[in-house]
């Protein structure tokens, strides 16, 4: 999937939010990209631009989706109804709230299924159902049992089962654990990364947890603030970060296995999204800020083989590379 | 220093064989015909000591008791039996009057910062409340000591979030005001639960800082609640792992952390994602969820799920017994010394 | 109480909804206030004009059957009807708020008990309940008032009921009972500034129940006495004289009825929308 310049905005009553500022990205074939962010930073908002599911207060007001080659903005609501489920399905936060508790769990698979296929029978439905259900640990008697049967893990295993039913391609998971316990976190994500390898899906994780990132993707975007900081490969990510957000994001997590880390914080919080300062959206928070980062916004520049920053500190690493 | 071994000196806070049990509310029928009555076993028999100055964790998953154990250990609510001793005195034996006068000593920190502010008042009235109702402040001094707490946990300029409302702060601002609010009238113990859960990560260093500041300066103890082992390890200097409602293993946070000797800590430990990618490895988790406290497992409560389980198990509730010194566990892996 | 006048200003759903209801509202209220300066005759002179004349220019609504001027019977005819409402609306929430409050909070078998008692009356049909309490105690401002009120007590109960089981398990409650606050202080510092806003949209929609209610009445015979100028009053007169087609009796005062009715609905309505998305 391609992104380029993609901006929402949400707008209520007299004041507009600019959840998304011209966003430009690349979703590659089999990878797992991390969405990184902080809560405001707009990482949520994406997710659901890339779904078509953004609705009034809410609006798409520039930049294109391209996936498998189809301008996806320029879809109709049909086709992207289409389109959801069947190439592109996505893992909401909450399982509690996602499922529909008057309705039996094989009856969401088969009316999720029948809406995506009218031809498909009852009884074809229900056999997909079982089939995913199983590669999600589920026994198949349970398929006839109601939602509030079942544990917080398990509903959270149905949204994933209920992602994958129609085979999609790619898979966009908001949150996917954030409400979950560790131990079921644990195993929820293991439950990803095998259906990925067994599947041959592309995943965009998108989560404010540092430690998920580090063990589940391959590469990773930080957003700040309505805008893409930083895309790199995660280790490069870790071991050598390149923006100062990146940077002192890093510094303020604490690790088990490092001993006596010093947490460092960082001042500030983050910017209004309705009354943004000028220039570099971080400047006010930056240690490293200096004239040009309060007037302009900088953009992306090409770091190291596969990763970009936007930080004007930065141009300096292209003069070096090029000189190479 | 902890549970049954016998100390000379009496803790600051002593919890003994602690239990909480909510009835399970039945329609009419079902109350007439059935013999048993359900409930819920939140915490089915906690005992653990707290020094002065410590930070202690309860650290567990949800339905592991822990919150409901601090707030039996903040007065808030009455435990079914079992026994909460602060500086000597035994909580829930005073009578209403006496435990108000009693609540000076003891605040609680909630987990989110939005919820625990009432909306309508204003920030400075907020953290009034306690020296109107818990101090001797007279009301035209209120004011000036609550612009100092502002001062204090860093919400400067004080003047201008006096008035303002909870709505109009950010979470980790609004968690800074649930904290002055604590402080306020200086008091000597201080339950958290879960205080950075619902606030930004890059905000979290910042409120455990300050938590961690206002502990060295008013020298209270802290007794914080969550199921984030990593603030676990940053804020304290001991530990109870809890699961369904009992403790698994409890002692230094050092020791914990070296040397996790239950299968349910090791499991913890295990499934904390890493923020570093070099450490990706295969992990062993526990299959299954942690199972209703309505029906708890027989024996040890872990025992469905361990993966080193064996016959005694299922049929005996291990003691915690200590393993080495200021460390003990419940499992039948390590019977006593 | 600023919170309560915030979903008045700013733009947003409901906002024109809600002025217009403001804007009937308030030319009501003000007209029937001036009444005895605006109005260009004495409503209630029998045989002040030619009976049963259509609208003119001399008597712009027409006249009755008893000669009495239309237009000044319209201008005086809302006067009983906004009394009732407003002492109607008055008792209860006098009675009602307090009883949500304390029964909510406190909880347990009193407030089950309390809550069946409300839940009995809220049952009743609120016009034949009206009608049993005028037969018995017979007409007058607080006796009508009485009656709308008991039938409406219910429903404020029931919605200050449910908002304080709500907020009761907040945590800033609990925050407030650490802090060391007692039963009384917590009921009017942390749970009544939270519940008052849903009260401002029951006690308008009870109001124009009211009006409608003491139409009936009126309409019926039980109101007021025959002589006094009132829009329902006058639906009763207006009745006999449609078979002769005089219609402009019934037709201005069910009018005002209706306008009295709509306008304060409408306030109802667009504060209720205005404030739930103020809440998120």
């Amino acid at each position: 999937m391609d992104i380029q310049g993609l901006s929402v905005e949400y707008r209520t009553g007299d004041v507009t939010a600019r959840a998304v500022q011209d966003v430009s990205l690349e979703l590659r074939k089999g990878e797992t990209l991390g969405l990184v962010g902080e809560s405001g930073s707009g990482k949520s908002t994406l997710g659901l631009a890339l779904m078509g599911l953004i609705q009034p207060p809410g609006y798409i007001t520039a930049g294109e989706i391209t996936f498998d080659g189809v301008d996806l903005r320029r879809l109709g609501s049909d086709d992207l109804r289409n389109l959801r489920g069947t190439k592109i399905a996505m893992i909401f936060q909450d399982p509690m709230t996602s499922l529909n508790p008057v309705k039996k769990i094989g009856d969401h698979f088969i009316e999720y299924i029948q809406a995506h296929d009218a031809h498909a029978s009852k009884q074809k439905a229900r056999a997909i159902a079982e089939t995913v259900l199983a590669d999600l640990g589920i026994p198949a008697s349970r398929v006839d049992d109601y939602p509030h049967q079942f544990s917080g893990g398990m509903r959270q295993r149905v949204m994933v089962g209920l992602a994958l039913a129609l085979n999609p391609s790619l898979i966009i998971a908001d949150e996917p654990t954030t409400a979950l316990d560790v131990i079921v976190e644990a195993q929820i994500l293991k439950l990803l990364r095998d259906l990925k390898t067994k599947y041959s899906l592309s995943l965009l994780l998108i989560t404010h947890n540092m430690g998920i990132v580090a063990e589940m993707a391959d590469r990773v975007a930080v957003m700040y603030a309505g805008k893409i900081a930083e895309v790199a490969p995660t280790t490069e990510i870790f071991e050598d970060p390149k923006h100062p957000y990146t940077k002192a994001l890093l510094d303020t997590i604490p690790n088990i296995q490092v001993e006596d880390k010093i947490l460092n914080t960082i001042p500030g919080s983050p910017p209004s999204l309705t009354d943004p300062p000028p220039g570099c959206p971080f400047h006010p928070r930056c240690p490293y800020a200096f004239e040009r980062c309060r007037a302009e916004v900088p953009e992306s520049v090409v770091t190291g083989t596969d990763s970009e920053a936007a930080c004007f500190l930065l141009e300096g690493v292209i003069a070096r590379h090029s000189s190479k | 220093m902890f549970p049954t071994g016998g100390c000379n000196r009496s803790s600051f806070i002593e919890v003994k064989s602690l239990k909480k049990y909510f009835p399970v509310q039945k329609g009419l029928v079902a109350q007439l015909f059935s013999r048993t009555s359900q409930s819920v076993k939140a915490v089915d028999n906690v005992t653990f000591n707290v020094e002065k100055g410590d930070v202690f964790g309860l650290v567990g998953e949800s339905g592991s008791g822990k919150t409901t154990t601090g707030k039996i250990t903040a007065g808030l609510l009455r435990p079914t039996s079992g026994e909460v001793m602060i500086d000597g005195i035994d909580l829930y034996s005073l009578e209403r009057k006496k435990l108000r006068a009693f609540r000076r000593k003891m605040q609680f920190v909630f987990q989110d910062p939005l919820s625990s502010l009432n909306p309508k008042m204003t920030i400075g009235n907020a953290i009034s409340e306690p020296l109107r109702y818990l101090s001797d402040v007279p009301a035209s001094k209120r004011r000036g000591q609550v612009l100092e707490l502002l001062e204090r946990v860093g919400l400067s300029p004080a003047d201008s979030f006096y008035s303002r409302y909870p709505h109009h702060l950010s979470g980790g601002q609004r968690q800074r005001v649930v904290i002055a609010r604590a402080i306020s009238i200086d008091p000597e113990y201080l339950i958290a639960d879960e205080p950075v859960a619902m606030v930004d990560v890059s905000v979290r260093a910042q409120i455990m800082e300050l938590l961690l500041k206002m502990q060295r300066e008013l020298n209270l103890t802290i007794l914080l609640i969550t199921h984030d082992l990593a603030v676990a390890k940053y804020m304290c200097n001991k530990i109870s792992v809890m699961y369904l409602g009992k403790i698994m293993e409890a002692g230094r946070t050092k020791d914990i952390f070296a040397n996790p000797l239950h299968p349910y800590t090791q499991a913890l430990l295990q499934a904390v994602p890493i923020p570093n990618p070099r450490q990706r490895s295969e992990k062993k988790i526990p299959v299954g969820e942690i199972p209703s406290a309505l029906n708890p497992p027989s024996g040890c409560v872990f025992h469905p799920r361990c993966p080193l389980v064996f016959d005694r198990c299922s049929v005996e509730i291990p003691e915690l017994l200590e393993r080495d010194t200021g460390h003990f566990v419940a499992c039948h892996l390590y019977p006593g010394k | 109480m600023g919170n309560l006048i915030s979903p008045l200003v700013g733009k947003g759903h409901g906002r024109p909804l809600m002025l217009v209801g403001i804007g009937i509202a308030l030319f009501i209220t003000l007209m029937s206030i001036a009444a005895p300066f605006i109005s260009p005759h004495d409503p209630t002179l029998i045989g002040f004009g030619p009976v049963d004349r259509a609208p003119s220019a001399q008597f712009p609504l027409g006249t009755d059957q008893y000669g009495r001027d239309l237009l000044s019977r319209t201008i005086w005819g809302g006067r009983f009807m906004l009394l009732v409402a407003v002492t109607a609306v008055l008792i209860c929430m006098a009675v009602g708020l307090p009883i949500g409050l304390v029964s909510a909070y406190n909880g347990g078998n009193l407030d089950r008990t309390v809550a069946l008692v409300m839940d009995s009356i809220y049952a009743f049909p609120s016009l034949v309940l009206a009608i049993i309490i005028i037969s018995v105690f017979g007409v007058s401002i607080i006796n009508e008032s009485l009656a709308i009120a008991v039938v409406y007590i219910p429903t404020y109960f029931r919605v200050v009921r449910s908002q304080v089981l709500a907020i009761k398990e907040m945590p800033y409650v609990d925050a407030a009972k650490s802090v060391g606050a007692s039963g009384p202080a917590i009921l009017l510092k942390y749970i009544l500034p939270n519940v008052i806003s849903s009260i401002v949209v029951v006690g308008t929609v009870n109001f124009a129940d009211s009006i409608l209610t003491t139409a009936g009445l009126d309409f019926i015979g039980l109101g007021l006495p025959v002589t006094l100028p009132d829009w329902g009053i006058d639906l009763f007169y207006g009745r006999q004289l449609l078979p002769i087609g005089a219609w402009w009796t019934i037709f201005f005062s069910g009018l005002m009825i209706l306008l009295a009715a709509l306008g304060f609905s409408l306030i109802s309505e667009g504060y209720a929308e205005r404030m739930n998305p103020k809440l998120r």
